[in-house]
């Protein structure tokens, strides 16, 4: 079916799609309702999620998930460190023509589909990490002077294994700017752990329905991504988005020249030592519009905004030693943000 | 494309939301407004009331300090007021907001109210007013600003009421004691318990002073010695403060107590026991002093209330003095009186004894009181209305009755310490002997004598 062909969608179908896609997810993963959630609203938001989580919780299985349930292509790449980065984008091999001629051809790599899992990202190099960015932000990569366009819907999500840091090169600013959330998956508890146990020990995995046929799964989805952008957004939301993420600056950062009206925060101004950049308002915004529709408003609302806060900022926080050793992380500093900007509105 | 059809109703729906919208911002800018008056009132009746209560009941400085408080208070209320009424005022999206909020409505009408001018042509702007229209019963006015009548005029109440019980209140404690004021005809004072301090610049003049020339000259001494010694001190400065914010809070309590701002004039005459042959009539004394300088009654004072524009009898003073006959030299003739005002003072231990002699010789001789001022001639004769004080010269100087004195101490009659001996055209005075005085005369020489 031709994607033109593809009705714009209501506020309901929305909804009920996203309800839908959720359900299946569900069938095999157990819990992380909050991650799974934050998951689908990155999906329609248009932007890549970070995934971090202990080994085991299923972080490779919610992806797979993921991409049966919306009919999508799906690929997979398990960073190493002798991983290069064409092994990502692609390279150009020598190939036989019919006539027997030999001539470079394009392979594409992994990158070349719907949905990207980048397995333990921060286990590859800089160099190979950074081949991804490309890809996520503009949709399109370069080989050998060739620029190769990826098909929308495009959606990439890194796990990360935060226990195991040696051998490891984390992730460099720039690029977890680039990601719209970062989810956390949470260690099960002992309920959730027996029916992980049951369901997966069982003779057969439960099946993953596609929630769209695989013809027009692509259409539809950026049909729903489509009307996430014409979510309406008040001056005053906007405002309050805004607010929020110079509030994550520290008041005497030597990277912003004009505090002036800012609301300062104590612990921000003690732990932090840059703040969110102007993409976490974007995501803020974006995050609260999906948010809107599935509360089946078409505007976006404050409790939209303060409910994405956390995966839209927490990883764009970069905090300083004094965080560390007090052990505050990125999450506890912006619902602090949430709390000071709350007060100063009230 | 929407049609025209669905562009005209979705005007109409959006004329409706902004119209109960705007109706909302009217009840809230009412309450505002509403608050704003009640709470000032509150703020300044209260404020008012306190002050009042102190100035009837307090002294000066804690009247001073407590109005003081109070005026900060009132200021710091006002301000506090205004800053609600104006937080609590809104525009049109302050109202969606407010609205909003207490619906429940999520940001709708915000939304409708910020972002109609951009979005009607957005897809989703007919969803959002079809969903908000659907809403209307929550947030119509009636439900979000329930109250038309600010809370805060319980607040004007509780100010209200607070000053209806405090004025009668001081009024009934204070009317006791202004009372005993006004009642005070004389009061005794000695020149040498009294402790003498600057008068204020703009003090005005509230009293007159009379006395002959001695006790004048002592008042003057005093006067020169007090402030030497004030002026040694180091609290010089602080107590000219005290005593300038003392000045200021009396005459606000004076005014606050509904008293004329006109100071009653007091006259203060000092008297001494005998005529000082050098300075025996008080217009032998050139100094008038006026209420500018420094000055503290010496002596014995009486103290007269009066009006300012009230004749004082001041004439048969002096005709008593010309018209007086000299009987004979015989200093040990002259006795004293309590009212007598002419006395000289008596510099020395042997003149001192002197007196004493006379008095026993009057206590002897009869019970008629004789001496300056109480020749039968002048008693008897004929009454005038000149004032008293023009014989002499009159001295304003700063003094009002304390109401926190020591107890009885303005009563007391002290008897004159000092006197001299007549010179040698003074003639001491005989006894007379008592007459038959007519019944018409009788209430003169009463009220003569009670003076």
């Amino acid at each position: 079916m031709n994607e033109a062909m593809v009705q714009m969608p209501t506020v309901a179908d929305f909804a009920q799609t996203f309800r839908r896609i959720q359900a299946e997810i569900h069938k095999l993963i157990v819990g992380h309702h909050q991650a799974v959630e934050e998951l689908l609203i990155a999906l329609f938001a248009g932007g890549h999620v970070l995934i971090e989580g202990v080994p085991g919780t299923g972080k490779t299985t919610l992806v797979k998930t993921l991409g049966l349930a919306l009919n999508l292509s799906f690929n997979r790449i398990q960073f190493t460190v002798d991983l290069m980065p064409a092994d990502i984008t692609g390279t150009r091999v020598i190939v036989s023509g019919e006539d027997g001629r030999r001539e470079f051809s394009f392979q594409p790599g992994p990158v070349f589909c719907h949905i990207l899992l980048g397995d333990e990202i921060n286990r590859a190099t800089p160099k190979t990490q950074s081949a991804l960015l490309e890809a996520m932000a503009e949709l399109q990569v370069t080989s050998s002077g060739t620029t190769y366009a990826l098909k929308p819907p495009f959606f990439v999500m890194a796990t990360l294994n935060p226990i195991e840091m040696e051998g490891t090169y984390p992730l460099p600013e720039a690029q977890l700017d680039r990601f719209l959330f970062k989810v956390r998956l949470n260690y099960p508890d002992e309920s959730e752990l027996v029916k992980i146990i049951s369901t997966t020990t069982g003779p057969e995995d439960a099946g993953v329905e596609p929630v769209f046929p695989a013809a027009e799964s692509a259409a539809r989805i950026e049909g729903l991504k489509h009307l996430v952008r014409e979510v309406i957004a008040a001056p005053a939301m906007e405002a309050y988005a805004a607010r929020l993420v110079r509030a994550t600056q520290p008041q005497h950062s030597r990277f912003i020249t004009n505090s002036g009206n800012a609301i300062h925060d104590e612990m921000v101004d003690r732990y932090v030592m840059f703040g969110s950049s102007p993409r976490g308002a974007q995501a803020l915004i974006l995050g609260a519009k999906v948010q809107a529709l599935l509360d089946g408003r078409a505007n976006i609302a404050r409790e939209d905004l303060d409910q994405v806060a956390i995966p839209a900022l927490a990883h764009r926080i970069m905090l300083n030693y004094a965080a560390h050793s007090d052990a505050i992380d990125a999450a506890q500093v912006v619902e602090r943000v949430l709390k000071s900007v709350r007060a100063a509105r009230t | 494309m929407a049609s025209p059809t669905n562009l005209r109703r979705a005007e109409e729906k959006l004329a409706l939301i902004l119209r109960e919208v705007a109706s909302v911002r009217w009840r809230l800018n009412s309450l505002a407004v509403q608050r704003g008056v009640f709470l000032g009132l509150a703020v300044v009746i209260a404020a008012g009331a306190v002050i009042y209560l102190a100035a009837m009941l307090l002294g000066p400085l804690a009247f001073l300090s407590c109005a003081i408080a109070a005026a900060l208070a009132l200021a710091a209320g006002l301000w506090r007021s205004i800053r609600s009424a104006l937080r609590l005022s809104a525009n049109l999206a302050g109202a969606a907001q407010v609205a909003d909020e207490r619906a429940e409505l999520r940001g709708r009408l915000v939304t409708i109210v910020e972002a109609a001018p951009e979005v009607r042509s957005k897809p989703l702007w007919a969803f959002l007013l079809e969903d908000t229209i659907g809403r209307r019963d929550e947030f119509a006015p009636g439900r979000i600003v329930r109250h038309r009548i600010s809370r805060s005029l319980f607040a004007l109440a509780g100010a209200l009421l607070l000053a209806g019980i405090a004025i009668p209140l001081a009024r009934t404690v204070h009317a006791p004691a202004a009372a005993a004021i006004s009642q005070q005809a004389d009061i005794t004072l000695d020149l040498d318990q009294l402790q003498l301090r600057p008068a204020d610049a703009d003090s005005e003049g509230g009293l007159e002073v009379q006395a002959d020339a001695a006790t004048m000259r002592r008042l003057e001494e005093k006067l020169a010695r007090e402030g030497a010694s004030s002026g040694a001190g180091n609290s010089g400065s602080v107590d000219k403060l005290l005593t300038r914010a003392r000045s200021l809070a009396g005459k606000v309590q004076s005014r606050l107590r509904g008293q004329s701002a006109d100071k009653p004039r007091l006259t203060l005459k000092l008297a001494d026991a005998a005529t000082n042959p050098d300075s025996s009539h008080p217009d032998d004394n050139p100094e008038p002093w006026r209420s500018g300088a420094s000055h503290e009654p010496a002596g014995q004072f009486e103290q007269d209330h009066r009006d300012a524009e009230a004749p004082l009898p001041a004439e048969p003073r002096q005709k008593n003095r010309e018209a007086a006959p000299a009987p004979d030299d015989n200093p040990r003739g002259r006795s004293e009186t309590g009212g007598s005002h002419d006395v000289p003072a008596a510099d020395t231990d042997a003149e001192r004894r002197d007196d004493d002699n006379q008095r026993a010789d009057m206590q002897t001789g009869g019970a008629a009181s004789h001496g300056v001022g109480t020749d039968p001639q002048t008693l008897f004769g004929s009454q005038t209305d000149s004032k008293l004080g023009s014989e002499g010269f009159e001295i304003a100087i700063e003094a009002q009755p304390l109401e926190h004195g020591a107890k009885g101490a303005g009563r007391a009659y002290l008897p004159p310490k000092v006197r001299t001996p007549l010179n040698a055209h003074q003639q001491p005075d005989q006894p007379v002997t008592r007459a038959a005085i007519a019944p018409d005369d009788q209430a003169t020489i009463k009220r003569v004598f009670e003076r």
